[in-house]
């Protein structure tokens, strides 16, 4: 049985990187000096006279010291009113409003157009008894919805309902949006991640924390990387695209652009090494139908040169090649679920020679939560399959295991979205190691993969805290049921105001007795329906995701199973493989984790028994 | 003159927030928004309008208007309103009527007590829309 090779990495790092970005959850269990009262939630007939200001505390994300700061000078120091207090509050909530930080949420975050974006503020305050001195602490919930990606609205991925405020965060992380990944495989061993991005034509406004204009045209540069720590294994993609945006209309996004990639990577006992350029486009299509919700296509040329080594390290292959690409991925709501779809296709003439070959590859990948409130059972289902024409390289030929990173989870413009598919998704064998029983390399393959999530009440914490609010008559509602209540009822009323003019005009044309509030009154009915249609589409089952199922940290014990089919040239009636086991699904504010073990079954001769697996995502950083 | 006593009563629950509603663009270089307040002890409801005007590149606050609620009506209609969110026909009165009674102090005189009057009656309609 073979190691892994020991991993030499900074666990202080990993904790930091882990639990350092998602202070909000800790911050609480902060020991308290004793000499402190904390009033909370604000009443003013609990506070003594005769204390003095001493600082404002905002409850942020990122970049709320700014903000902090600027209020603690401006109070510190003054006599205690209730009044400041309120001041304090509406400085807050115009800090978030401000244009310059709603254009960062609209451009990095939400890109797109306007999110219906509430901010609910809480006071509270702590008293000094000692010192005689008062802390005013706002507590902010920010819901806002990300139009970019579909999949980060109604997938249970790390979020927040903190807010942050992006023009006084680290120009680093604003101007560069870094990502994060590592992942564990017994044959890459420790594997991380990094992704950047920006657009260099506001790079400037970027850095120095200035309004974004709202301009159609992006010039996008970005990378992605993965190395192994302890193996030769790499793989880069730099890009450089342009790109026009269109909110609101159906042909949402075009881009144009080229890529240098540079890969090292497994081929089962083999090693797979390529470098070439590709140039093509994209188009982004928002027909916001269902399963149809959003439509990716791409095609690109590629010019590349591949060498083959064997386990001594000697070439054993080394071809040029020139490709035609395409793929396209469909991301929609199904059955209440987020559903995604993936395609590509490709045909290769290698150079120098007649030699080409063609190949062919799909998989449909449903998440869905079932039951009630945030203690929910998660599914995930995987299907996927592959074929290849002509005379195929052995770099081309299909090879089990490990090998899709997370095809659910991934942005549609990531690095592993556009990488064709190495082949079966078999967890139980490390990256490209099931091979068929001939050693040859598969033609084709099928596979379904399932990750079943179980609740555990004591192991989450939900996203919108569990409070109640009481109203005049003695009801009383949750906090989560008023925001989603109000979010999606102000998007409606917005939508329906901005819809109504047209359809008052039209009543008074056709009745010129009617008056501007007769007609405003009949046109209601037409227009909130037309409103809701909007609304219910995209806004609402984010909003309902949020209120009702997500988590801001939640571990949940994880059932995983495969079955996979591969075929070779050789034996027509292929080979079964199947793998299961379980591990843990960990979320929090900005990361998100999956450990377990799959063992294979049956064991199959001169086959591991299993493989472990482990992938955590940092992401969500603002 | 009658004489009001206030007793307080440490039993009786009330949360103190702010709502805010999405922001309203009614015409290029302004934006406005709407903040549904409650304070406590006694409980007030409170609906906040805030005007903007671009000046250069940033959005600079011209009016801040505070409603406070007095009859029942009035407080019902905001507190349901920071429970079920702005309406059609509200956000239609806040971008036709509150708005244009607001933008004519963007000149930063005090208001005159018919524009006071005035920007009232269109809060107080607005509100009331959604009983």
């Amino acid at each position: 049985m073979k190691f892994p090779k020991p991993i030499s990495i900074n666990f202080s790092i990993l904790f930091f990187l882990f639990f350092g970005f998602s202070t909000p959850l800790f911050g609480k269990f902060q020991a308290q000096p004793p000499q402190t009262t904390p009033i909370c939630p604000f009443d003013h007939r609990l506070v003594p006279d005769g204390l003095k200001i001493r600082a404002v505390k905002v409850s942020g994300r990122r970049g709320n010291n700014s903000i902090e700061e600027k209020l603690t000078v401006r109070f510190r120091g003054q006599a205690y009113a209730r009044e400041l207090l309120y001041q304090a509050q509406n400085e807050v909530e115009g800090a978030l409003s401000e244009e310059v930080n709603q254009t960062f949420e609209k451009q990095m975050r939400i890109i797109g157009g306007a999110a219906p974006a509430v901010i609910f503020t809480k006071p509270c305050v702590e008293i000094d008894n000692t010192a005689k001195t008062i802390d005013f602490i706002i507590n902010v919930f920010f819901l806002g919805v990300n139009l970019k990606e579909l999949a980060k609205n109604i997938l249970p991925v790390p979020r927040s309902v903190k807010p942050s405020f992006y023009n006084k965060m680290s120009p680093v992380l604003r101007t560069f949006n870094p990502q994060f990944n590592l992942s564990f495989d017994r044959k890459t061993g420790v594997e991380g991640s990094f992704d950047i991005s920006t657009n260099l034509l506001q790079l400037s406004d970027l850095w120095q924390a200035k309004e974004l204009s709202d301009s159609k045209y992006r010039l996008e540069v970005n990378f992605s990387g993965r190395k192994s720590f302890s193996e030769r294994f790499f793989q880069t993609n730099s890009d450089l695209t342009f790109s026009k945006i269109q909110p609101d209309k159906l042909v949402e996004k075009l881009d144009f652009g080229l890529s240098f990639i540079a890969n090292d990577q497994p081929l089962n006992e083999m090693r797979h090494f390529d470098i070439g350029l590709e140039g093509g486009g994209k188009i982004k299509l928002r027909p916001r139908l269902g399963a149809l919700n959003t439509l990716y296509f791409e095609g690109k040329y590629s010019n590349s040169t591949h060498k083959v080594f064997d386990k001594s390290g000697q070439n054993i292959l080394a071809n040029k090649e020139n490709k035609f690409k395409f793929r396209s991925v469909i991301d929609g709501i199904l059955w209440q679920g987020f559903s995604r779809f993936g395609f590509w296709a490709e045909s290769a003439k290698i150079s120098n020679s007649s030699d080409n070959y063609q190949r062919l590859a799909a998989i449909f990948a449903y998440q869905k939560e079932f039951g009630k409130g945030t203690q929910t059972f998660g599914l995930e289902a995987v299907v996927g399959g592959g074929k290849t024409w002509g005379k195929v390289p052995q770099y081309s030929l299909f090879f089990g295991g490990n090998n899709s990173t997370n095809f659910l989870y991934e942005s549609p413009d990531s690095l592993t979205m556009a990488e064709f598919p190495v082949g079966p998704l078999l967890r139980s064998y490390g990256k490209t190691k099931a091979n068929t029983p001939t050693y040859s390399g598969a033609n084709s393959y099928w596979h379904t993969n399932l990750n079943l999530t179980i609740p555990i009440r004591f192991w989450s914490k939900r996203l919108i805290p569990d409070e109640t609010i009481t109203y005049s008559d003695g009801s009383t509602k949750k906090l989560n049921e008023v925001l989603e209540t109000f979010t999606i009822n102000s998007a409606i009323g917005g939508i329906g105001g901005d819809l109504l003019d047209s359809i008052v005009q039209d009543l008074m044309k056709k009745n010129p007795n009617l008056t501007e509030d007769e007609a405003e009154r009949q046109a209601v009915p037409l227009v909130q329906k037309q409103a809701e249609k909007i609304v219910n589409k995209e806004i609402a089952p984010t909003i309902k995701f949020i209120s009702r199922q997500a988590n801001l940290f939640a571990v949940k014990p994880l059932i995983m199973l495969d079955a996979a089919k591969i075929y070779d040239n050789f034996q027509p009636n292929g080979f079964y493989r199947f793998g299961a086991g379980g591990g843990f699904k960990l979320i929090t504010v900005t990361a998100g984790a999956e450990f377990g073990y799959l063992w294979s079954l049956p064991r199959k001769i001169n086959e591991p028994k299993g493989n472990f697996v482990f992938r955590m995502t940092f992401q969500n950083l603002f | 003159m009658p004489t009001n006593v206030a007793v307080a009563n440490l039993n009786e629950v009330c949360t103190e927030f702010r709502i805010k509603v999405m922001i309203y663009s009614p015409e290029s270089g302004y934006k406005f928004d709407v903040t549904v307040q409650r304070k406590c002890f006694p409980t007030k409801w409170i609906v906040i309008f805030n005007l903007y005007k671009k000046i250069g590149t940033e959005f600079v606050q011209l009016v801040g208007v505070e409603f406070e609620t007095e009859t029942k009506e009035q407080q019902k209609s905001a507190e349901k309103m920071s429970q079920e969110g702005v309406n059609i026909l509200q956000s239609q009165a806040f971008r036709k009527k509150v708005y244009p009674a607001v933008k004519v102090l963007e000149d930063g005189d005090p208001p005159t007590e018919s524009e006071t009057k005035k920007i009232h009656t269109e809060m107080s309609k607005a509100v009331l829309l959604n009983v």
